[in-house]
């Protein structure tokens, strides 16, 4: 199946429209396409009032007064259409984890059902880049796969009732980090000393869906560093982008 | 200037909601009795996105230390100026100085106390309403303090409506109007005549962000799908036939299929309901 045949329109009744495709996991080139119809369709409607766009993994999710579904419905089949020779205007962030933190509680659990060291986990989790599937959960919570295949384990049967800002969990084929304190299910292995939320700014998160994640180690005193130049408003988010790409 | 003496048991900052940031996880707030809310400003003839408190289950009790002109709206609750009763959904003028003391809820859950012309309270985001990593504070707090963004020097109150603004009724089985919800067709079809035939039980949970119903055998599922968008008043079911209906705090998005898709009134309706209140679906084609 093709992409301008794999989706189907569902109405969210008195909200607006859920685009869904199907065949998401045979075909890994859709997610691409998706991302570019989110971010054009998003920019498009940007003019009117009471649109929502998002978007995660497989679906596009707008809310809009009823009479902007028409509108909304042309805008998506013509980007639909577009899709195919356009790339998005994708950023590479390298983001650093202090593995060694107290806060990754859960390395003895993980080393014994992985089969695994904990120097082999913390390797494999810089291993790969992680493209950015959506955003959701917490605010500025970033869902983000492909895990490598040996780190891959099922949530926990108990949740936490509490997960510390910035620990940084795996689960499935997937890895985070926590944006805020939260009750989770994500085995832990990390924490990351900078922001994903900012409340404060109206432009709250830096991350967008389609961008591109890795992740590199530092030690004790780095993380010490960023937390106060975090603290002191010193930190800049665009030192951690990555140009090459 | 108003000053809190007691803060009640769940009193929060509430307007119409967050909009514009859903698609980074901010959940969109705001009152869950969008209709009580509004009334609470039609009445005062505020602007109709003036936040208010929204209270539950026991007032707070507060100094008011200006004079000022406020209405409370929503579930019915013991209201006390200076140790009179005042009236509900009727803008009442206060004296500098005085004690506005708002006991327990009647009938309903939850209720708005407003103010002519609003008060002061942190904006996030494009929106006073109170929520956890978005705002500084979730809930209002004993002695936290509110200016009144205008001084009342009417002699008289001239808001009162001319038509009277009735509050939600509360039946004693709730008939809710529900359409298919998103991922309806991933269960059986035959599942539609069971759901409509069959008496729910709201559960020991209504808070801001998830009503949840007591558990149904036929709803048993083996459904496993990605994580999906949310919307407020999507019903979700869990693999063991849970059904969770979610409120205006819910998460953005989650895991579980959305079975059902509450009208938004049902959503204004739901926001009033005690646990035990049983539950009846009524599918809208």
């Amino acid at each position: 199946m093709n992409f301008e045949q794999s989706y189907e329109v569902v109405t969210v009744p008195e909200q607006g429209i859920e685009v869904i495709w199907d065949n998401f996991h045979q075909n890994p080139e859709f997610f691409q396409r998706i991302a570019y119809v989110y971010h054009a369709l998003k920019a498009e409607m940007n003019a009117f009032d009471l649109v929502e766009i998002s978007m995660l993994y497989n679906k596009i999710s707008v809310l809009c007064p009823y009479n902007l579904v028409e509108k909304v419905q042309s805008h998506l089949e013509l980007n639909i259409e577009k899709s195919s020779g356009h790339k998005i205007q994708s950023v590479h962030w390298k983001i650093p984890v202090f593995y060694d933190s107290e806060l990754a509680k859960d390395y003895s659990f993980l080393e014994e059902k992985l089969n695994l060291t904990k120097a082999q986990i913390i390797a494999l989790h810089q291993s790969t880049s992680y493209t950015i599937y959506g955003i959701g959960f917490l605010p500025g919570f970033l869902y983000m796969g492909e895990l490598d295949e040996q780190l891959k384990i099922g949530r926990k049967l108990n949740p936490d009732l509490h997960i510390e800002s910035g620990s940084v969990g795996i689960t499935g084929a997937q890895t985070g980090v926590y944006t805020l304190n939260s009750p989770g299910g994500w085995h832990i292995i990390g924490h990351c000393p900078i922001p994903f939320f900012n409340p404060s700014s109206q432009n709250p998160a830096w991350a967008k869906p389609g961008d591109v994640v890795s992740f590199f180690e530092i030690n004790r005193n780095t993380y010490e560093l960023i937390k106060i130049q975090v603290e002191t408003t010193v930190f800049d988010i665009k030192e951690y982008l990555n140009d090459s790409i | 200037m108003i000053r809190f003496r007691e803060k009640g048991f769940y009193t929060s900052i509430q307007d119409k909601g967050r909009f514009g940031f859903r698609h980074l996880g901010v959940p969109v707030a705001g009152a869950l009795d969008q209709i009580s809310f509004e009334n609470s400003n039609l009445i005062l003839g505020n602007p109709l996105n003036t936040a208010a408190f929204e209270i539950t289950m026991l007032g707070p009790t507060i100094e008011l230390l200006k004079r000022c002109c406020f209405c409370v709206t929503g579930a019915d609750i013991e209201i006390y100026l200076n140790g009179e009763e005042v009236p509900m959904n009727t803008a009442v003028i206060a004296e500098k100085d005085s004690l506005l003391k708002i006991g327990r809820v009647k009938n309903g859950l939850r209720s708005y106390l407003n103010f002519k012309g609003g008060f002061s309270s942190e904006v996030k985001l494009n929106s006073a309403s109170q929520f956890s990593g978005i705002t500084t504070e979730n809930r209002v707090k004993a002695k936290n303090t509110y200016e009144l963004k205008e001084e009342f020097t009417d002699l008289i109150s001239d808001y009162k409506t001319n038509t009277p603004i009735k509050p939600i009724g509360y039946a004693s089985l709730l008939q809710l109007d529900v359409y298919r919800g998103v991922d309806f067709k991933l269960f059986p079809p035959r599942l539609i005549e069971s759901l409509t035939e069959t008496e729910f039980t709201i559960g020991s949970s209504v808070d801001r962000m998830a009503c949840q119903l007591n558990s149904h055998g036929e709803l048993l599922h083996t459904i496993d799908q990605l994580s999906s968008p949310t919307y407020v008043g999507a019903i979700q079911c869990t693999p063991s036939g849970k059904l969770l209906i979610l409120m205006r705090d819910s998460q953005t998005t989650g895991g579980y299929p959305r079975l059902l898709q509450c009208t938004r009134n049902a959503v204004n309706r739901l926001s009033q309901v005690r646990p035990n209140q049983r539950v009846k679906f009524v599918i809208i084609d």
